[in-house]
């Protein structure tokens, strides 16, 4: 007679190997289809390439509102995975009026689109017209990776530019510190016009070479637990997710390559505290906000050498705050280990650097 | 194949250490400086082999009528111009017709 506890482990493995063919040819095929975020938003601006989004959501409750500049690297969709693991989907949830300034996808168009031009052209545009559809005065900006050095640069530059709160996540200042993030174009190697392709942009593949490379064989240890949990099903769309985000590289127009070869890694000229742009100087302890740096012990694309100088160098002093998050560059600030552990951290902060609608207001 | 009692089943346990046994040297030999010096040498000799093969392939091609790759690239990068004129125009008559609403705020110069 056969032992029942034995007959249920057959029956076990049996299912679950119908469900890892079952997830493994879903997976193959949703590999293909372009993704997008999952919290539904509408477009309030756009201009070129570039949109602002504001998320969908219940009442508002605090204000000023939230608007996210993206990195110019990678999808912003990494901020806004999956329902239940959406960053934007967290901050909406709790009561804030998100906005995402998106740089969409650069094409030959770009080329000629330097810092300056993010600077001065797309980000006052793009503030004004969140400030047109919310009514508000003052906005909170939370600049992830280059999108962080897009949003100082921006509170820095401006008289007027009203930001009360600016939220740096994994922000570089220290480009000495990049190790070998940027090693392959410090002084005497690789020069920006090496790297550029006849769009006139660096493009997505060299982009997303230079991260694969950090650590070219992970995949097969991430390959060996998806196979694993490939059974279940919860397992395999955050996999799904986060592996085609991190293949899902956009090209970086060309005139802003040059500034970060020549000026950020070569010259590292952040650290002086002031960048030369559009024909002025830049002070960025001019900034007037209050300043988070949100840093990732973990971090292996930005180090966390490079971010810590944000609180001598970004804003005025004792307006500069630093917040250590556990996690590496993208899963402190997104995914489910954000969900759980860092957004907390980081929405209570905005929350308490901002005013509390009462009563709430509706969108 | 799986492990019912939460712990990380004996195989995917070997591949990851296994993973790490490969991946630790492979990843200081990638990050090294003399790595990327290598990479440099590289990429600069790609673009000069592909160079010269442009140009000793450039007349076989015109010979027979067919636009050589250099030629193509001259091509792209001048639609590309043309592109970027077009949509400065395009942003141009936007910014206009927003009325200044949506204009931007004038630069502020810093001391010094």
């Amino acid at each position: 007679m056969l032992d029942s506890d034995l007959v249920a482990r057959v029956g076990k493995d049996v299912e679950r190997s119908i469900l890892r063919a079952r997830n493994g040819v879903r997976y193959a095929a949703a590999m293909a289809k372009p993704r997008e975020g999952a919290t539904p938003k509408d477009v309030v601006w756009h201009r070129g390439r570039a949109a602002l989004w504001r998320y969908r959501g219940g009442a508002i409750r605090y204000d000023p509102p939230i608007v996210i500049v993206h990195s110019l690297v990678s999808r912003s969709y990494i901020l806004d995975l999956r329902p239940g693991a959406s960053s934007v989907g967290f901050l909406v949830n709790r009561g804030f009026d998100v906005f995402m300034l998106d740089w969409g996808v650069p094409d030959s168009r770009d080329a000629e689109h330097g810092f300056e031009t993010y600077v001065d052209e797309y980000m006052p545009r793009a503030l004004a017209a969140a400030r047109k559809v919310t009514g508000a005065e003052e906005l909170t900006l939370a600049g992830y990776c280059l999108g962080g050095i897009v949003a100082a640069l921006y509170a820095a530059a401006y008289e007027d530019a009203r930001i009360r709160n600016l939220v740096l996540l994994a922000t570089p200042v220290d480009f000495a510190a990049m190790g070998a993030m940027v090693a392959a174009v410090r002084e005497g190697r690789l020069d920006t016009d090496d790297l550029l392709d006849e769009t006139g942009n660096v493009p997505a593949a060299a982009l997303y070479s230079g991260f694969y490379m950090q650590a070219p064989t992970k995949e097969i240890a991430g390959y060996a637990t998806l196979l694993e949990n490939l059974w279940n099903d919860q397992f395999v769309d955050a996999y799904q997710a986060m592996a085609q985000w991190s293949r899902d590289h956009v090209p970086m127009p060309g005139a802003a390559t040059r500034q970060i070869v020549d000026d950020l890694i070569r010259g590292n000229v952040l650290m002086t505290g002031k960048w030369t742009l559009g024909g002025r100087e830049i002070d960025l302890s001019r900034v007037r906000a209050n300043v988070l740096s949100a840093v990732a012990e973990k971090d292996n694309v930005v180090p966390l050498a490079a971010v810590r100088p944000v609180t001598e160098l970004i804003g005025a002093p004792g307006k500069r705050e630093e917040m250590l998050l556990t996690g590496g560059h993208v899963t402190f600030g997104a995914g489910r280990h954000a969900f759980k552990r860092t957004l907390p951290a980081l929405s209570a902060w905005i929350a308490a650097h901002s005013d509390e609608l009462d009563p709430p207001k509706e969108r | 194949m799986a492990a019912d009692n939460g712990t990380t089943p004996s195989w995917l346990d070997t591949v990851r250490k296994w993973e790490r046994k490969i991946g630790e040297p492979i990843e200081q030999i990638v990050t090294s400086e003399s790595f990327f010096d290598a990479v440099t040498q590289m990429k600069r000799m790609q673009a000069e082999i592909g160079k010269r093969f442009e140009s000793a392939t450039e007349d076989w091609y015109r010979m027979f009528n067919i636009p050589a790759a250099s030629e193509i690239r001259r091509l792209r990068e001048q639609l590309g111009r043309m592109e970027r004129t077009l949509e400065r125009m395009v942003n141009d008559l936007a910014d206009a017709d927003a009325e200044g609403d949506a204009s931007p705020p004038p630069p502020r110069a810093t001391e010094g």
